[in-house]
């Protein structure tokens, strides 16, 4: 008899925004300096299992066995499509994510990868923090949860 | 000022005037009274976290660092931080309901020591609310998790764990026999607690192939939706798409109703009958046998799962045959099939198989410490020693038992067990002992049964706290 659980999904929702908004500046300072502080290395490694933990979601269906961490990774792939809106082919979107995922790690230890790849992971997380800000205003507006229907069936 | 461009500037210079305006009005409540000592906590922490959203406002306004983002980036960042604001007047928002006035305050005590016997750090706040549903609510992770990105996560450092919101309906607030149904919500607390989760989701077994039929129910509808719509969306439904909307119907649908179905077998262990005559009572108003959402699995699972609880646990013949009779009719429509045509419902009912609540019945019983466990022998016991009390019109404050010389204050689960069994079984003695304006009238009879025992918790917990007092004055 919980309620849509609004409390709880704005919160997350600001969170992974605040989580979002620190990584790009990070990037940021990591272009202008050509190096990675400490700190950020540490945020970092947070982006890395952030994506690695969006793939274990994207790829729980192929292999549907339960977890504690099943629903948790299930919505930061979610999370994910919302943020890259996808329109490619699953192959494209699993070698994209990977790839975001090798550059976080890069980074996680202290190396510098190359401009573009630099700038394609700014632009994932440019585009996920504008979806958790759009999400969470709208969560302000309806004063509501993530707690009805995703989908209804009626068969 | 205009570091950044007038909109930013405007956007934390009145945000800056919204957060002083909360720190005053949390100010302001200081003379305000509450029923639940988790008021308290929450008025300071709004108090607290809105002075230092000042000075980190003032911080972020002149930020060196923010001038290496794009002014698209910079905009969202400013606006998140912002948000904090809104954020907290939800959090202040929540004591909307908890004053001395609109709750039962003789409740609040003895709520909170029934949940600290169980979470001993716990704190709650009572509130009552428009609504006729109950709902627990623990908010400090939230506030953590919420500020665990910013500078301000030191903020949250004095918060309780765990902090407990419960709402129970304003209209009903006195009727205190209902308000078992909160053992199903302290049940979420050792569910979150102990990790129940992880004993039980892994041994679910997800029919693959039901997965199959239902995504090509899902593909198939939206064939149709878009055929209807004239082809705006493409179709196929693109995979990755389909993916999402399959794991997180699977994974949610099944998660939920696995926490759901514990916490009912949790609110049957430490609350006992008391639990499952309140649910029945409240669900019969407000919910349809088969109906499932999301959220929550059809009330006739959970019927099925509370009564096969209640005969592993308790000799309802010894108690009365009465009880015994009624569990059995609710065993009849808890053993029926649930007539369910959704499709991930069905997938749902498929993985939550007889098995897994068994499985669930066994985690339960582990988890939850025979002390602190309502047993039979008590059921027993307080329908021998606080029913006639309570059949007499007279307040249960103390009572006599076995393992003590001396009279001894009932908790919670005694006192709404021996109410409920006396409501169900006996209550036509009840009501031929009060005053006949009242005795004829089975309305007001139960208003009074309420009343009854609101006072008794009253009682009992100023024993109680008399009794501990007097103990620490011992040394």
């Amino acid at each position: 008899m919980r309620p849509g659980g609004w409390f709880g999904t704005v919160s997350k929702s600001l969170r992974d925004g605040f989580f979002a908004d620190n990584v790009i500046l990070a990037l940021a300072r990591a272009k202008r300096d050509s190096a990675v502080s400490a700190k950020d290395r540490e945020l970092f490694g947070r982006a890395e299992k952030f994506l690695a933990d969006a793939i274990a979601g994207y790829q729980w269906i192929d292999e549907p066995r339960f977890t504690g961490d099943s629903a948790k990774h299930a919505s930061l792939f979610g999370q994910v499509v919302r943020a890259l809106k996808v329109t490619c082919a699953p192959a494209d979107f699993v070698a994209c994510l990977k790839e975001l995922q090798s550059t976080a790690h890069d980074l996680s230890t202290g190396e510098i990868p190359d401009a573009r790849k630099i700038s394609s992971l700014r632009e994932f997380f440019a585009s996920h923090s504008r979806a958790e800000m759009e999400y969470s205003d709208q969560l302000f507006e309806t004063a509501r949860g993530r707690g009805g229907p995703v989908w209804k069936l009626m068969v | 000022m205009e570091a950044y461009g007038v909109e930013i500037d405007i956007k934390l210079a009145t945000a800056r005037q919204r957060c002083q305006a909360l720190h005053a009005h949390a100010s302001k409540l200081e003379t305000q009274l509450y029923a639940s000592p988790g008021a308290r906590v929450v008025k300071e922490f709004v108090e607290r976290a809105s002075r230092q959203l000042l000075e980190f406002l003032d911080v972020e306004a002149t930020n060196p660092e923010l001038e290496l983002l794009e002014p698209r980036e910079r905009e969202i960042r400013i606006h998140r931080t912002c948000k904090l604001v809104p954020f907290l007047y939800q959090v202040l928002g929540i004591l909307g309901g908890a004053e001395i006035n609109l709750t039962p305050a003789e409740l609040v005590l003895p709520l909170r020591r029934s949940l600290r016997n169980i979470l001993p750090h716990a704190e709650i706040l009572l509130r009552s609310g428009p609504d006729l549903n109950y709902s627990i609510l623990e908010i400090a992770d939230d506030i953590r998790q919420f500020f665990s990105e910013t500078p301000l996560a030191p903020v949250t450092e004095n918060l309780p764990s765990p902090l407990y919101v419960m709402s129970i309906p304003l209209v009903e607030a006195n009727e205190v026999l209902l308000h078992a149904i909160l053992a199903h919500e302290a049940g979420h607390g050792i569910y979150d607690d102990k990790r129940l989760a992880d004993q039980i989701l892994p041994r679910i077994e997800v029919p693959k192939e039901q997965i199959a039929q239902l995504a090509r129910t899902i593909a198939s509808e939206q064939r149709e939706a878009t055929e209807q719509k004239n082809k705006t969306m493409t179709f196929p439904l693109q995979e990755i798409a389909l993916r999402d909307l399959l794991t997180q119907v699977v994974t949610g649908t099944i998660s939920s109703w696995v926490t759901e179905l514990t916490c009912d077998v949790l609110g049957v262990m430490i609350f006992g009958p008391a639990y499952f005559f309140a649910f029945i009572h409240l669900f019969s108003t407000l919910a349809m046998l088969d109906e499932a959402s999301q959220s929550h699995p059809p009330p006739r699972l959970r019927v099925g799962l509370m009564c096969s609880c209640l005969r592993h646990r308790f000799s309802l013949k010894e108690v009365d045959p009465r009880i015994d009779d009624l569990i059995g009719k609710w065993e009849v429509v808890g053993r029926e099939d649930v007539k369910q045509g959704r499709g991930e419902f069905s997938l749902a009912l498929n993985s939550v198989s007889p098995r897994i609540l068994i499985l669930i019945e066994e985690v339960v019983a582990a988890a939850v410490p025979e002390t602190l466990a309502y047993s039979s022998s008590q059921l027993v016991d307080d329908v021998n020693k606080i029913l006639p009390l309570l059949k007499e019109n007279v307040p249960a404050a103390e009572v006599v038992r076995h393992s003590h010389s001396g009279l001894e204050p009932p908790e919670m689960p005694h006192l709404l067990n021996a109410g409920w069994v006396l409501l169900l079984a006996r209550f036509q003695e009840f009501r031929e002992n009060l005053p006949a304006q009242i005795g004829t009238d089975a309305l007001a009879s139960q208003k009074q049964l309420n009343k009854l025992l609101l006072k008794s918790f009253e009682l009992a917990e100023i024993k109680r706290r008399w009794t501990e007092v007097a103990n620490q004055a011992k040394g």
